[in-house]
């Protein structure tokens, strides 16, 4: 008995393990507006996220159901057309491939401040970003704001060794497009574009966890 | 030699004198009696290899620090050569969950207790745990350890708490009237001559005397609710205090208890066998599962304990052999039962499924052979001796109803021709299956998101399910409606799935009155032709066809597939591998039932070189904690 237990267990954490990226796209005009899209993409372990969804719940945690999702993504919409400065909200939940995208536009881009981790946590997944932009449209400076939570550190060290798989290759991309060329960039993670006209930034969703890596960035824009 | 013979021959017999005087303490009608015979245990393996062990370490692992504490099993001052027993009793009123020690070294004994209210007397010592659940009562040869339990059901009947000194609260949360929203109480009269409105009809024109109203209704309500609970705590330390009184005097009776006790049960006596390290005897299961129901929460448990009297006596046997461990299980079942489950039991595994198993290659399998037509027809009897009394209380009638609906719809015999009862599950391989997935890439002028089309490699079981239909008819119409739809695509006799979940390949056949599902193509193309010749050991061929349940894992077949750098790169892989390398097969076989008894056995082969089962085992548990 000892030995199919042992099976079981071994086998769940083989099943565990997976990946997922976050992608953070903002599109910037001079005079601050502009459109932003956030995607969350299981696609890398959809046939075992298609498996987990058949279970009520894995490791004590509640399995969504795909109606439970599209329920919580449409709360999610609703809610950021009702923020300040928001408009033009669309959703889209792919259950083939396991990609959720919402976007908008926004009329300044400081009104997109904590939606981010907003968004995130309507749709019931933890963030640590606590996210702030600015853009000085006269000095012609993009300021994206971060700031490393330590709770988040302890909160992933509770986690199960099997839990903790889940994030192993997971990935958060950012990526900023200007009207304008890209004078400089504060962060030396950050990649400019062949264009010079956009700005990405890529980094581990543990190295985030782990305070490791900084994604701030001042990205100044020529005159 | 002989000195020592005689000498050897003189202690075994004393231990076993005296195993058998703590048995007989065991009074004669305990309804449960759980045996651990520690000799035998520490025989196969030495106290000085249980206290290396990473299971020995991790018992004594929170007291390492502390000097009074045990360090080692040793220290506990139970005699390890001698037999532990567990047992269960109960009346009408109270059920005690009770245990024997041999006790070797009282004094170590005692330091494990702490420093308790210890009550000497001149026969035995006692102590009381501090939230009174147990008494515990030794003197130098063994402790006996009684926890008391009240019985709900018996306590739930007015007289019989009365009896006790107990009384049964009924407590009704009184219904608080919301005074703003509430228009026309004369309007709205309550639903329930129980209902209890602890406040007036409000006026709504004066709201604030309604408001003061209902804030009395509410201190009402909460002195109510206060009292309630200061009863309820009184009434539970009542429960508590007769529970220790009737512990201490059953421990009283135990400890001097003469005669055979359980030893006299020829039920329990025929169950006995000294070659197991661990045994479990039940008088009858039903009395057992009765208040388990009730504790459960199902209603009418006096009423369930009568229904569920089909399950008699069940044993459990734990053996570690040099070569295997094994458990065996036996569940005696009443005449009318028995009948039952030998109609269900009655059908043997197709033996044709048996060309489907390839015994070299085969990670596992598992099977089952009922007959679906006894089954549909004894069912609806089942269900009315077993579900609807403790499921639906007074409403049993409901269940009965059910039952009779559910006869008269179902054909057994059409269903029974359609799905035999008899199927095979089994698992051929395990391989890295690529799939695709969506990705995206950032390469444009602006990093332009571009989706792309990636392939991963993932762990897909290769499995073939079959399972015996003599009317396929409905089977056939469903594979052509399928490829209507688009669904299956035909290739010959083989259907493949094209359109669904992608996580594994599925391809559907129907030969010989067999339907098939597997995930092998090459396989299932066999299958379709007819042209599968696989070899099945003797051993695998008498597991399947001997028995209505059989279960089958090959460690070491999978370890040997799992033995290619694209899987050991994996470190999880690499682990539950080297686990898989020591181990044996493992093997579970039930016969049905035989002379009204379902009997059921677990056996893991010894997979390495130690010199009986339970230093393997242990070694296995030392390698899975690495």
């Amino acid at each position: 008995m000892k030995k199919l237990l042992l099976s079981l267990c071994l086998c769940s954490a083989l099943l565990l393990t997976g990946c997922f990226q976050i992608i953070e796209e903002i599109n910037l005009r001079a005079d601050g507006s502009g459109t932003a899209t956030l995607t969350i993409n299981l696609s890398q372990s959809r046939s075992k996220v298609a498996s987990l969804m058949l279970l009520d719940s894995v490791n004590g945690y509640k399995v969504p159901s795909q109606q439970k999702i599209r329920q919580e993504m449409a709360e999610a919409a609703a809610f950021l057309k009702q923020s300040p400065g928001i408009s033009n909200v669309k959703s889209s939940t792919d259950f083939n491939n396991y990609i959720a995208t919402i976007s908008f536009g926004f009329r300044n881009v400081a009104n997109i401040s904590n939606l981010s981790k907003t968004i995130l946590n309507r749709m019931k997944i933890r963030s640590s970003d606590q996210s702030s932009y600015s853009f000085n449209t006269s000095l012609l400076q993009f300021k994206r704001n971060y700031q490393h939570i330590t709770s988040a550190r302890t909160e992933y060290a509770k986690l199960k060794s099997e839990d903790k798989a889940i994030f192993k290759d997971a990935t958060y991309t950012a990526i900023y497009r200007f009207e304008q060329q890209v004078a400089s960039v504060s962060n030396r993670q950050a990649a400019i574009s062949r264009s010079g006209k956009a700005v990405m930034l890529r980094s581990n969703i543990l190295a985030l966890i782990d305070g490791k890596t900084n994604i701030s960035n001042t990205v100044q824009l020529k005159k | 030699m002989k000195k020592t013979f005689l000498l050897t021959a003189l202690l075994l017999g004393t231990g076993l004198a005296y195993a058998q005087e703590l048995m007989t303490r065991i009074p004669a009608q305990a309804n449960a009696v759980a045996t651990f015979r520690t000799g035998h245990f520490f025989d196969l393996i030495s106290v000085d290899e249980f206290n290396g062990s990473v299971l020995g370490k991790a018992a004594f692992s929170k007291s390492a620090n502390d000097p009074s504490k045990p360090k080692t099993v040793s220290d506990l001052g139970v005699d390890l050569a001698a037999d532990a027993f567990y047992f269960y009793t109960t009346t009408d009123s109270v059920g005690y969950h009770c245990v024997w020690l041999p006790l070797k070294d009282q004094a170590k004994f005692e330091s494990l207790l702490g420093k308790g209210n210890i009550q000497r007397q001149a026969s035995s010592s006692r102590l009381t745990a501090a939230d009174s659940s147990t008494v515990i009562t030794w003197n130098e040869k063994q402790a006996l350890v009684v926890s008391p339990g009240l019985r709900d059901d018996f306590f739930a009947i007015k007289a019989n708490a009365a009896r006790h000194g107990l009384k049964i609260l009924d407590y009704q949360p009184p219904v608080i009237v919301d005074s703003v929203s509430v228009t026309d109480v004369a309007a709205t009269p309550p639903d329930s001559a129980d209902l209890v409105i602890t406040v007036p009809p409000p006026i709504a024109a004066d709201a604030a005397k309604a408001a003061t109203e209902a804030d009395k209704a509410q201190q009402k309500a909460d002195d109510l609710y206060n009292n309630y609970t200061k009863s309820y705590a009184e009434q539970e330390n009542l429960k508590k205090g007769l529970a220790l009184k009737w512990a201490e005097t059953e421990a009283s009776r135990l400890f001097t208890a003469n005669g055979p006790g359980i030893t006299g049960d020829p039920s329990f006596s025929r169950s006995l066998d000294r070659d197991a390290v661990a045994s479990v005897w039940v008088r009858n299961l039903s009395h057992v599962l009765a208040p388990a129901f009730s504790m459960l929460g199902f209603r009418n448990p006096a009423a369930s304990r009568s229904s569920l009297s089909g399950f008699k006596t069940v044993t459990g046997q734990l053996y570690f052999d040099n070569d295997q461990i094994r458990l065996v299980t036996a569940m005696e079942l009443d005449k009318t039962l028995a009948d039952d489950y030998k109609r269900i039991y009655s059908r043997k595994l197709n033996k044709k499924f048996l060309n489907y198993v390839d015994s070299d290659k085969a990670l596992g399998f598992f099977s089952y052979a009922v007959n679906t037509e006894a089954y549909l027809d004894v069912f609806p009897g089942l269900m009315k001796r077993t579900v609807p009394l403790y499921l639906f209380g007074e409403e049993a009638e409901v269940a009965d109803l059910a039952a009779d609906i559910f006869s008269t719809v179902v054909d057994e015999k059409s269903i029974g021709k359609v799905i035999k009862g008899d199927a095979l599950f089994v698992v051929n391989d395990i391989r890295q299956r690529e799939v695709k997935y969506k990705s995206y890439e950032y390469e444009g002028d602006d990093f332009d998101a571009e989706p792309v089309e990636k392939t991963k490699t993932e762990p897909s079981p290769d499995f073939l399910f079959m399972f015996s239909s003599d009317d396929h008819r409905i089977f056939d119409r469903l594979l052509a409606m399928g490829e209507k739809k688009g669904v299956l695509q035909r290739e010959g006799e083989l259907f493949k799935v094209i359109k669904g979940s992608d996580a594994v390949d599925l391809y559907l056949t129907i030969r010989n009155n067999i339907v098939f599902v597997g995930s092998s193509q090459a396989q299932m193309q066999d299958v379709a032709k007819g042209t599968i010749r696989l070899k099945t050991s003797a051993r695998h061929r008498s597991l399947l066809s001997r028995n209505a349940m059989s279960f089958y894992f090959g460690p070491k077949t999978l370890s040997q597939k799992l033995a290619t750098d694209a899987w050991l790169r994996d470190e999880t892989v690499l682990r539950f591998n080297e686990v898989l390398k020591g181990m044996g097969n493992v093997y579970l076989r039930s016969g049905g039932v035989r002379k009204n008894t379902v009997t059921a056995e677990l056996v893991a082969e010894n997979g390495g070189s130690e010199k009986n089962a339970l230093a393997y085992l242990f070694r296995l548990i030392s390698a899975a904690a690495k």
